[in-house]
């Protein structure tokens, strides 16, 4: 019994904990997939959102997922104002200024939170959610669990909203054909500036179930978009359900690998998968699944 | 064209003649500065030329350090051999890793994750290398006197700035005589539309490759000179990818594509970084905050660099272009 | 166009005249005189992530140096006052090394003090060595700095070697004094110089104090997630496990061993993370019965003399009670005073010769050492390791048992509270 007890603890916690870096690698391909544009600044979103949730908590006392509904709109606010402003000018640029530009992105958001925050690591501790639920040798905390049950609603509520209302039919074909859709009379641009909130508000969700999980620091964001760019490749660029299951399959990964081999080299193990992907399946294992 | 020869005769004048004059750590700086600026000038090749742009030159950059490095400290070989190493090692892996990512089309956003994550897996699997010393880096034993062989200069400290100088000015002429070149036209070519490059005949893998290749070697010998001026390699500082981001960012601020763009690039932000930090040290992140900042704004308003905003008010016809 | 030509080529000449300027008049401007002080160059992250630490240090220091001066200066140099010259290193091997040259080259002091970060003082002793400035080191625990055969550095405060096996030490006579039979370690430690250290110092000596390593577990410092880790230290069941980690880790470490119900038999850490205070606040009573190895105790100060008058002082300054890392900068402090009045000269020559003639006894040291001698490596062998443990939130002395203030409890560990 204890000889398969680790590895089940190892693939239920990588399950529960890919599920939230399905949220942010789903996020960052609804961006590539409507607007065509990596935005390597999505996990500073993620990272903006913790930060509000520890504004929230010094200031009232507030818990993370009581900070939801302050959080999100705000970072979604800020992801609109950035599309309308900033990325819109790089639409007809060549990718590579799109891609200087997100990055200069990143560099300003975490650098800005850095200089108002400092270099210091900060943590919120919610003891309602330190309980754990034991399923015989397996122990699963009620944070984690919650975590990847809010992930996945939110994903399914994303994906009902892009197939079964007109909005997200329009996103849709958006990003299949965007001339098209214009003269169609869709109006692209205040659609793209949706596409890019709700983006943002995915990584803000995924920040703020995070946070009584983890530590922030500026740099938190760095971690998990790198996560997320295996994981969009792994499950094809423009596919939200390859992504869910990408991050499944990259939560596994990592847990199970961590277990087997040296944990140092967990980091280098996923890294060598996300290039094998590149190299031989760019459109992603998963590229026969649903398309947005 | 003359005035232009005029202007650049005497900005070299001007860099050759002041530094000795310079207090101790106004030297460090401008160290500093021409050594990001002839990086920039070696990922230009590769980036603004050909199009393809790295985030992962750090591991090259690295790879020079080390290779120097542990062969002094273990066979007090000179660096000057040592640096060889380097660069054998860095045509090896600049060889395979072009072979592997060009053989299989990936290039734009892929290009840029996968030339990160090559550089993230080199550093990850070197940090775990007690042989390279691991975490601890690897400390560089001092001479006890000024050592030309050893590269090592202690109360001559300028001499380092002199080889970088000569290294920026290696560099860029080898730039200009590349763009200048049909190698470089065919490179040019590839950049515009890489489908038609192939239609005229141009082998595009080979010229990647050797593209890759040139801008790696390049970089490879700067951190040779890294290591041997900073006396320590550190895992973290070398192969890291803010190292990266700060090597192309120098190409891209200053003017991708161009032959001195880069060196602009280089004196102006890499000189606003580093007196950023040394004046301003008590923010941490104000530095790459600016460059940041920077970056979007040339990106959005001349993403010809900031040798665009320059060309306005001189005509550049023949040596920056 | 020749217009503007021609402004341009003025422009031009204008900037190249007044650099050349500018050239001129710095070699030609004279130097600043010498003022009849002894300067100590002292260098710590003033800013940055340590900076807190590092102005403790300075604090220290300035202490001793205050009222040595308040009392006449040092006396043998005809009652020459101390001057502390400060370098901020950053926290950074580069900068810490130019600043120690700034202060050697620059400001010519007569002996440099710092600097923390074990990396930071590889690269800063290695400046001085170079110039042959002694460099008196309070607080750098990486064994390979006194491995290195120079001859001007000088460590005070005993190293990862000395401390870690301190802590094997510690755990066999914790066997043979409860009658336990600890016999099975895991270790535990982050992917830097401080982990790899410490992990490499338990795997050489564990058998020598009737240990086996079982788990030798490596991972990446600062990874948001540890739960494959711990996982891996609950499925290895180890009797004893030990902890080489910084702040954040050593807090998801606690977190993650509670939620997975991961209980060996003791608990015991490398200092670093596991004493922060923010540690303890973020944990509360988790921690309860964890062992730690410390260099210092304020506890200690009911044992010792030296320590309660070296800790009122402090107290009555800066209103906090001394911890290792300010008592070691204190002791360091009290040395080069020391070393200055038996050398009686600012010549480093002679600095150096004082410097390996002490010879301070027990009594003497604010710190719970057997004393002040060093080897020829430039290491204090006086200097020894504490063992502490958690009791009722607050770090008791348990170990050596001739300082220990209380007894050892709750081994094996009960358990985790809910």
């Amino acid at each position: 019994m204890t000889d398969l007890g680790p590895l089940m603890q190892a693939l239920t916690s990588g399950a529960l904990i890919g599920a939230v870096y399905g949220l942010v690698a789903v996020g960052l391909n609804l961006i590539y997939g409507v607007v065509h544009v990596i935005n390597f600044a999505h996990g500073e979103f993620l990272m903006l959102s913790m930060y509000v949730a520890l504004v929230m908590n010094v200031l009232i006392g507030a818990n993370p997922f009581l900070a939801l509904p302050v959080a999100v709109p705000l970072i979604m606010l800020a992801g609109f104002l950035v599309q309308r402003y900033i990325i819109s000018r790089t639409l007809d640029a060549p990718i590579l200024i799109q891609s200087f530009v997100t990055f200069g992105l990143l560099l300003v958001m975490q650098h800005g939170i850095m200089l108002t925050f400092g270099p210091n690591y900060y943590s919120i501790r919610v003891t309602e959610l330190e309980g754990v639920l034991e399923f015989g040798y397996v122990r699963v905390s009620v944070g984690l669990l919650l975590a990847a049950v809010v992930s996945v609603l939110t994903i399914l509520g994303l994906h009902l909203f892009l197939t079964r209302t007109y909005l997200g039919t329009a996103i849709r074909a958006i990003g299949q054909n965007r001339f098209a859709a214009q003269t169609i009379g869709i109006p692209v641009k205040r659609l793209y500036e949706l596409s890019f909130a709700i983006s943002t508000g995915l990584a803000a969700v995924a920040g703020l179930v995070l946070t009584p999980l983890i530590w922030m620091h500026p740099t938190i964001g760095e971690i998990y978009i790198l996560k997320a760019f295996i994981i969009v490749v792994l499950g094809g660029m423009g596919n939200v359900m390859g992504a869910f299951l990408g991050g499944i399959v990259i939560g596994i990964t990592e847990s199970v690998s961590a277990l087997y081999l040296m944990p140092s080299l967990k980091e280098a193990v996923a890294l060598i998968i996300f290039i094998l992907i590149l190299l031989f399946r760019p459109r992603g294992i998963f590229a026969r699944a649903v398309r947005i | 064209m003359r005035t232009e020869r005029v202007v650049m005769l005497a900005l070299l004048a001007v860099l050759a003649v002041v530094p000795p004059f310079l207090e101790r750590y106004h030297q460090n700086v401008l160290i500093y500065v021409v050594l990001f600026s002839y990086l920039g000038v070696a990922w230009n090749i590769l980036g603004g030329l050909t199009g393809l742009p790295s985030f992962g030159n750090a591991a090259f950059f690295g790879i020079g350090a080390y290779a120097s490095g542990m062969l002094y400290t273990t066979y007090r070989v000179s660096p000057w051999i040592g640096m060889w190493a380097g660069v054998a090692l860095s045509t090896g892996l600049a060889a395979l890793i072009g072979y592997l990512t060009f053989r299989f089309g990936i290039r734009g956003h892929f290009f840029i994750l996968a030339t990160i994550a090559f550089a993230e897996i080199l550093r990850n699997v070197v940090l775990n290398l007690e042989v390279l010393g691991g975490a601890r880096g690897l400390p560089i034993p001092l001479t006890p006197e000024d050592s030309l062989v050893d590269l090592q200069f202690h109360t001559n400290r300028i001499a380092y700035y002199y080889i970088a100088l000569g290294l920026l000015i290696a560099g860029t002429l080898v730039f200009w005589k590349l763009k200048n070149s049909s190698l470089g036209l065919a490179l040019m070519c590839i950049k515009e539309d890489e489908e038609k490059a192939a239609t005229l005949g141009i082998n595009t893998l080979r010229h990647k490759i050797f593209a890759f290749v040139l801008s790696a070697v390049m970089t490879s010998i700067a951190g040779t000179v890294y290591a041997h001026y900073v006396l320590y390699v550190e895992p973290m500082v070398v192969l890291g990818v803010p190292l990266s981001v700060q090597i192309a960012l120098v190409a891209i601020v200053g003017g991708l594509g161009t032959t001195l763009g880069p060196v602009l690039g280089g004196f102006i932000v890499q000189t606003i970084m580093e007196y950023t930090r040394i004046f301003f040290g008590r923010f941490p992140g104000l530095d790459f905050f600016i460059a940041g900042i920077l970056l979007i704004a040339i990106a959005l308003l001349r993403p010809t660099g900031l040798l665009g905003l320059i060309e306005r008010l001189i005509p550049l016809r023949t040596l920056a272009r | 166009m020749t217009v503007k030509r021609n402004l341009v080529v003025a422009i031009v000449a204008v900037v190249v005249v007044a650099a050349l300027a500018v050239a001129a008049l710095t070699v030609l401007t004279p130097q600043r005189p010498r003022v009849e002080v002894v300067k100590i160059g002292v260098v710590y992250p003033l800013t940055g992530p340590l900076a807190p630490i590092g102005q403790d240090q300075v604090n220290a220091i300035k202490l001793v140096f205050d009222e040595v001066n308040a009392k006449g200066g040092i006396k043998s140099l005809g009652g020459a006052k101390l001057e502390i010259v400060l370098g901020d290193t950053k926290g950074d091997p580069r900068v810490g090394a130019d600043e120690t040259e700034r202060l050697i080259t620059v400001e010519k002091v007569a002996l440099v003090m710092g600097a923390y970060q074990s990396a930071v003082t590889e690269t800063a002793s290695a400046v001085a060595e170079r110039y042959g400035i002694p460099f008196v080191n309070p607080d750098s625990t990486s064994p390979l700095l006194t491995e290195r055969g120079l001859k001007w550095f000088f460590r005070v405060t005993p190293h990862d070697g000395i401390l870690v096996t301190g802590m094997l030490e510690f755990l066999r006579d914790l066997n043979e004094k409860k009658g336990l039979n600890l016999r099975t370690l895991a270790v535990v430690y982050e992917n830097t110089l401080f982990g790899q250290d410490t992990g490499r110092i338990v795997k050489e000596n564990a058998a020598k104090y009737g240990f086996e390593v079982i788990l030798d577990l490596q991972y990446t410092a600062r990874s948001p997630d540890l739960t494959p880790e711990v996982e891996k230290i609950r499925a290895a069941n180890a009797d004893v496990v030990l902890f080489a980690s910084y702040l954040t880790d050593a807090i998801q470490f606690t977190r993650k061993m509670k939620e997975l119900n991961v209980k060996p038999k003791v608990i015991i850490a490398n200092d670093a993370g596991h004493i922060h205070s923010d540690y303890l606040k973020a944990v509360g009573a988790d921690s309860e019965y964890f062992f730690s190895r410390e260099v210092f105790n304020s506890d200690l100060a009911a044992v010792k003399p030296a320590i309660r008058e070296a800790n009122e002082k402090f107290k009555a300054r800066y209103g906090k009670d001394m911890d290792g890392t300010i008592a070691r900068a204190y002791t360091a402090a009290l040395l080069v005073v020391d070393v200055l009045e038996r050398a009686g000269s600012i010549d480093p020559e002679s600095i150096r010769k004082a410097l390996r003639e002490t010879n301070w006894p027990e009594e003497k040291v604010p710190m719970p050492w057997k004393g002040i001698k060093f080897d020829e490596k430039g290491q204090n062998i006086l200097a020894g390791g504490l063992v502490v443990q958690l009791q009722g939130g607050v770090y008791r002395t348990v170990w050596p048992w001739n300082v220990a203030t209380v007894e050892v409890k709750g081994v094996p560990f009960p358990g985790w509270k809910s």
